[in-house]
Order: C-alpha cells, then sequence, then structure tokens
C-alpha cells in the first residue's frame, strides 16, 4: 500500500475519533471535576463504596448509568486513583463505563435480541468482578494514598471551582493519554488497508473472537457506535463471541488506558491484568456464542461493520486531500460540532490557566476565601447551605436524567424519521440513475441510520414495530445494502436495479406505518 | 537513567510486538481484499421472489425427487434442506411483495409453526416434509393467493 494512503488514513480515522468522542469527553471532564471539587476526596471513595464488598457492583452500576466513552474515563480514573480507590475498582469502573449508557443500552435493546443484551450487561459484570476481586488480591498494595485537598467552599465559588477544575482536567496529563489512545486509532488506520475485516466475524470461523481481540484492544469505540456494531453483527449473523468481544475490548480499552494503567501500576501487573482479561473475555465469548446465536438469520458472508478501523482508502486512491476533508466533514453531526467547540474552548482555558497560573494560585484563593452565609432576613429555609452529597447527587441524577432526554431527542419522532427517510430515497434516486457514487456513498449510510432510529424511537414512544413492518423495514435495509455493494463495485445497472427494487421496498414499509 | 532505558526497552519490545501482530493481520488481509471483488449476497437456492418460491414449493410437493438448476449448481445443499429453508424465508419474502398484511400474517404463522414442529431432533427426509399436512396446506393456499397476486399485476400492467 502507498505510504501516502496509509499516512491520510490514519490521519482520517485519527480526525474521526476526535470528532466522536467530543460529547463524552465534556461528560469525563465534568464528573472528574465534580468528583474533585464537589464530593472531594472522602466523598468520591464513599461513593465507589470504600473498602466494602459493594465497591464493584457499584462500580459496575455507576459505569452503565454515566455517559462516558474510553476517553472521557481516563480523567475519572485519575480522581478515583487520587481519591484511595482500589485498583481492582478502578479499573473495574474504567472498563464498564465506556460499555454502556442509556441511549445505547436502548438502542441494542431494540434492535438486537433483548436477552443477548441482558446477557452481555451480565457477562460485562461478570469480567468487571473477577478482574477487580483478581486485581486486589494479586496486588493488594496497589491503591495510592489519598491526595489530600481542601475541601470547597459553596456557593457561586463552588460552581467556579468545578468549571476551572473541568479546565484543568482537560488540560492535563489526562490528555496526553487521550492523545496516546487516539494514535491508537491512527496505528490501526495506518496498517489495515482498506475492507480488510470484512470477513474478520464470520459465524464460522472459530478465531474470529481472536482476530477481533487483537483488533478492538487499540480501537477506540464510543458505546454508541459498539451497539450498532453489535447490533448489525446480529442482523447480518456474524459471530456473536466476536460481537462479546469488541464490546468489552473494543468499548472498554484502548491504548491511552493501557499505557495510563502501566504508567500508575507498572508493566508486571498491567500485562497480567490485560492477559487475564483477554483470556476471560474470549472465554465468556465462546461460552455465550452458540446459545445467543440468532435464528433464521442468514449468516452474511462479509459485513462492512469494522471498516471504520481500517484505512479508509484503497490502495490506488488519489485525491487523498481532497477526501479526507470531505470524510471528515460528512463524519460531523450538529451535536458533534458543538461539542467539538466546547471541548476547543475548554482545552484553551486549561491552556490559559496553566500557562498563567502554573503554582494554581488561582483555584486556591477561590476556595480559600472564607464561608459566607448571607444572614436571611425571612426564614432560614430560604438560603439553605447544599452538602456536597446532594449537589453530587443531584449532579448524577441530572446527568442520567440528561441522558433520558437526550434518548427522545436523538431518536426523534417517527413521523420526522419518515419524512426524512422520504426526502433521503428522493435524493438516492437521482443519484443512482445519473451514477453519482459520491452522493449515493453519502446518503446510503445515512439512510441507514435512520432505519435503525425508527425501530427505536417507535419502542421509546410506546408503538413498537409489528412484525410485517419489521420485515418490511429489514426488506428495505437488505436492498440499501445491495444497492452500497453496487456503488462499491461501480456497476450502474445494478445500482439502477437495486434502487428500484428499494424505492418500492421504502414505499411498502412507509405503507405498513402509516399509521404510526 | 538505567531504569529509563530498561522501560524504553520494554516499550519499543512491547510495541514491536503490536505492530508485528498487526503486519501479521496486514498479510492475512490481502487475500480478504482480493475476495471482496465477489460477493455473495444470497444462498443459491434463494428464490427471489415469493413467486418463484411458492412455485418451487408445489413442485417439491408434486416431485420430491425434482432438483432446480440453484440445487444442482450446489451439491451441498439437499432437497429437503431446500424444502426447510424455502419454508423458513415465506415470511421476508411475503414481505418484499405487495401481498397484505392478512395474508402475510397467516404464511408467516405457518411457517413459524412449520419451523418449530422441524427443529425436533429426529431427522426428516423429504417425503416425511412434504406430506405434513399443514405443509401441503400452507403451500397450496398459497400458490391460489401467488397466482391471484400475478393475474393482478398483469392486469395492472396492461392497463392503460
Amino acid at each position: 500500500m502507498d505510504i501516502s494512503v496509509m499516512l491520510w488514513g490514519s490521519l482520517v480515522r485519527m480526525g474521526q475519533t476526535l470528532i466522536a468522542a467530543g460529547p463524552t469527553l465534556i461528560v469525563g471532564w465534568l464528573v472528574a471535576a465534580i468528583f474533585e471539587r464537589i464530593l472531594g476526596r472522602d466523598g468520591t471513595y464513599r461513593l465507589f463504596g470504600g473498602s466494602s464488598w459493594r465497591q464493584l457492583p457499584q462500580a459496575w452500576l455507576l459505569g452503565m448509568l454515566l455517559p462516558v466513552c474510553s476517553l472521557g474515563v481516563i480523567p475519572i480514573m485519575i480522581q478515583m486513583r487520587r481519591s484511595g480507590i482500589s485498583g481492582g475498582t478502578i479499573l473495574a469502573f474504567g472498563l464498564t463505563a465506556p460499555l454502556f449508557n442509556p441511549i445505547s443500552v436502548m438502542y441494542g435493546l431494540t434492535l438486537s435480541d433483548p436477552v443477548a443484551i441482558f446477557v452481555f450487561c451480565m457477562g460485562s459484570l461478570t469480567v468487571i468482578t473477577v478482574m477487580g476481586l483478581l486485581w486486589d488480591w494479586l496486588f493488594p498494595g496497589s491503591t495510592a494514598p489519598i491526595e489530600p485537598l481542601p475541601a470547597t467552599p459553596y456557593g457561586i465559588r463552588r460552581i467556579g471551582a468545578v468549571a476551572m477544575s473541568m479546565c484543568q482536567q482537560a488540560f492535563s496529563v489526562s490528555t496526553l493519554y487521550i492523545v496516546i489512545a487516539v494514535a491508537g486509532v491512527g496505528l490501526l488506520g495506518f496498517a489495515l488497508p482498506a475492507g480488510c475485516l470484512q470477513r474478520a466475524a464470520a459465524q464460522s470461523d472459530p478465531l474470529a473472537p481472536v482476530t477481533m481481540a487483537g483488533i478492538s484492544t487499540l480501537a477506540y469505540i464510543t458505546p454508541m457506535i459498539a451497539i450498532v456494531q453489535i447490533a448489525s453483527m446480529f442482523q447480518h449473523g456474524n459471530s456473536i463471541a466476536a460481537s462479546f468481544t469488541l464490546l468489552v475490548l473494543g468499548a472498554g480499552v484502548n491504548l491511552g488506558m493501557l499505557v495510563w494503567i502501566v504508567r500508575n501500576y507498572r508493566w508486571r501487573p498491567t500485562l497480567i491484568w490485560i492477559s487475564c482479561l483477554v483470556l476471560l473475555v474470549l472465554g465468556l465469548s465462546y461460552g455465550m456464542d452458540s446459545p445467543l446465536r440468532p435464528k433464521g438469520v442468514e449468516q452474511a458472508d462479509h459485513t462492512h461493520a469494522f471498516d471504520v478501523y481500517c484505512n479508509p482508502f484503497p490502495s490506488d486512491a488519489t485525491g487523498l486531500m481532497q477526501s479526507s476533508g470531505r470524510i471528515l466533514y460528512e463524519s460531523l453531526h450538529p451535536e458533534e460540532i458543538v461539542a467539538g467547540v466546547a471541548c476547543l474552548f475548554i482545552l484553551a482555558f486549561g491552556g490559559f490557566i496553566a500557562w498563567l497560573d502554573p503554582k494554581n494560585a488561582w483555584m486556591n484563593a477561590l476556595i480559600s476565601m472564607p464561608a459566607k452565609v448571607d444572614a436571611p432576613s425571612g426564614s432560614r429555609l430560604k438560603d439553605v447551605v447544599l452538602p456536597p452529597a446532594v449537589i453530587a447527587g443531584v449532579s448524577f441524577f441530572g446527568l442520567v436524567l440528561a441522558s433520558v432526554v437526550a434518548c427522545f431527542l436523538y431518536y426523534p419522532p417517527v413521523k420526522e424519521i419518515r419524512q426524512e427517510m422520504h426526502a433521503i430515497e428522493a435524493e438516492m434516486v437521482g443519484a443512482y440513475n445519473r451514477g453519482n457514487w459520491e452522493n449515493l456513498e453519502y446518503w446510503i449510510p445515512i439512510q441507514e441510520d435512520w432505519s435503525n432510529k425508527l425501530v427505536v424511537s417507535a419502542y421509546l414512544r410506546g408503538q413498537p414495530l409489528d412484525r410485517f413492518s419489521k420485515l418490511k423495514l429489514q426488506v428495505y435495509m437488505k436492498k440499501l445494502e445491495l444497492l452500497e455493494h453496487a456503488v462499491e463495485d461501480r456497476d450502474l445497472e445494478e445500482a439502477k436495479e437495486f434502487g428500484r427494487q428499494g424505492a418500492a421496498a421504502f414505499q411498502r414499509f412507509k405503507s405498513a406505518i402509516a399509521n404510526l | 537513567m538505567i531504569g529509563s532505558l530498561s522501560k524504553a526497552r520494554t516499550l519499543t519490545r512491547w510495541l514491536a510486538v503490536f505492530l508485528c501482530c498487526l503486519l501479521g493481520c496486514q498479510l492475512a488481509s490481502d487475500v480478504s481484499e482480493e475476495e471482496h471483488e465477489s460477493h455473495e449476497h444470497f444462498p443459491p437456492h434463494w428464490p427471489h421472489t415469493i413467486f418463484k418460491a411458492s412455485d418451487r414449493l408445489s413442485e417439491l410437493i408434486a416431485n420430491p425427487a425434482a432438483t432446480s438448476p440453484q440445487t444442482a449448481l450446489s451439491s451441498q445443499i439437499s432437497p429437503q434442506q431446500e424444502f426447510i429453508d424455502l419454508i423458513g424465508w415465506l415470511p421476508i419474502l411475503a414481505a418484499d411483495s405487495d401481498l397484505d398484511r392478512a395474508t402475510f400474517d397467516r404464511i408467516d404463522s405457518a411457517s413459524s409453526k412449520l419451523q418449530l414442529r422441524w427443529q425436533e431432533p429426529q431427522p426428516k427426509d423429504l417425503p416425511t416434509l412434504v406430506n405434513d399436512p399443514d405443509a401441503r396446506e400452507i403451500i397450496t393456499w398459497l400458490a391460489d393467493i401467488c397466482h391471484q397476486e400475478q393475474s393482478r399485476m398483469q392486469q395492472h400492467l396492461n392497463s392503460p
């Protein structure tokens, strides 16, 4: 493969990673700031069950609820370590938090077999419990002492301290680990040629989970992408073992996190831990493969689900700079643009603070001001000083509630999605009749995404699709896939044929869901 | 200083292991890139339309030894496997047609019922399968429905 293709492909994949990580990175910095400035060291320690048996289940539950990814979890893990939490619990949280969040669980429950998602959740609980217990048993002296931290005063200064802490979290050593994680993605994009993983997860391939373990440890996957890929693997009859491996090692682990573990716990424990983790995940994967295999699903001979880990360009690609710009532009969604701009601002403020105030005098000044309560003129209830635990509880509950609200925003009403799909179908009709390949390459994945969102939206709003409508949609998505392959092969006749079939299937699907 | 050098050496080794794994994957993937040229979207005995499925099922009921051009090409598919697959594919094929919801529901429920019955462990030969009264009933009924639907489509095409 041409070195320029490898380099540009690698840069594109790194750019896409940074774009996708924006929203969950902000959540990661916010949670780390709340741990540091509201909960404090003791509060964080208690939140994770202290030294009781509850530490691992609590880490799992908190990880399931918080919408962070494997990059956003790094600043949180740093705060947990500074709070004297055991290594096993930190790694358990670090592994689980990126696997699921309320939006992705909703997606998985609707598009995959709910039993499979439940088993995957329980599988992840088993993995983190075993790995957490194993770590604490093997390396009992690995817990760092609690770093002293002055209490944050209440009121506007507390809000200011959280905001400043967020900026400091962003411009800290945690960002270096994030950069290393992104470099891992770039390494994959550099080394793996376009489409080379299309047969990596075949149901009949006994080595599929092992291949997936090798790839996904370096890859970065957001919880949403992980669940989309798992749903796609179920729909295409791919290896269930490979999909569980992808979920735990792909969404849970990345190169930056591994380097952080090495830096904090040294090589030997890290190697033992990662080896045990891979073995346990592979063991569970092979165990659940046969029982969870969906019945009546034809096994596809290949899948495009893992194309995102490979180089985006074929070996003979030209015009790489323009193509890279186009791919990155097409990867931008409104929420990611907003989050990306916010990330840049937070990073810039963090850099500004680190440059002008290297001794952290501003934060010290902010938190050392004497607490002052204005004497209430009337009832004391009007000016209650809320304890940090209440503020932290409201913050976490607010984050979870925001995730639930985000579900309804992310999955708009069926009627709106139907209109959107109708407009895209009209765009595609023109494109396949003219042989406008780039246009089709742009619209087909968007249409597939809307198709999946429609199912979840109908479920969320209490009107799940019946079997008739579901199969109509399945037929339409199959036609889209066939069209996608015709586009790949640049076969105009096939594209027109599958395009026409797709248009007919879409009309039938629209009629089937007319009452929704 | 010595500790740092040792760490650097270990880091280099670790990265080398990763790169070797990736290189191995890359070499293995060269083959799959070539294979990528030929996409196989459907099994050889996939009938493409509910009408063709209905015709083939009727043919198998009338003459269980009859081979189709598709199955003749693939020696791996036995006639009973083809029969079971066709029954299992009826709902998705019905969904890929203009058949109404009530007709679809009947096809879907008959297909599920037969598939469930045939999942039992004892092996079944084609004569046993095609002599299942429920299978015969649904195939005969389906043939009528398909005939009506094709006539309707023909009329629609012929209408000015």
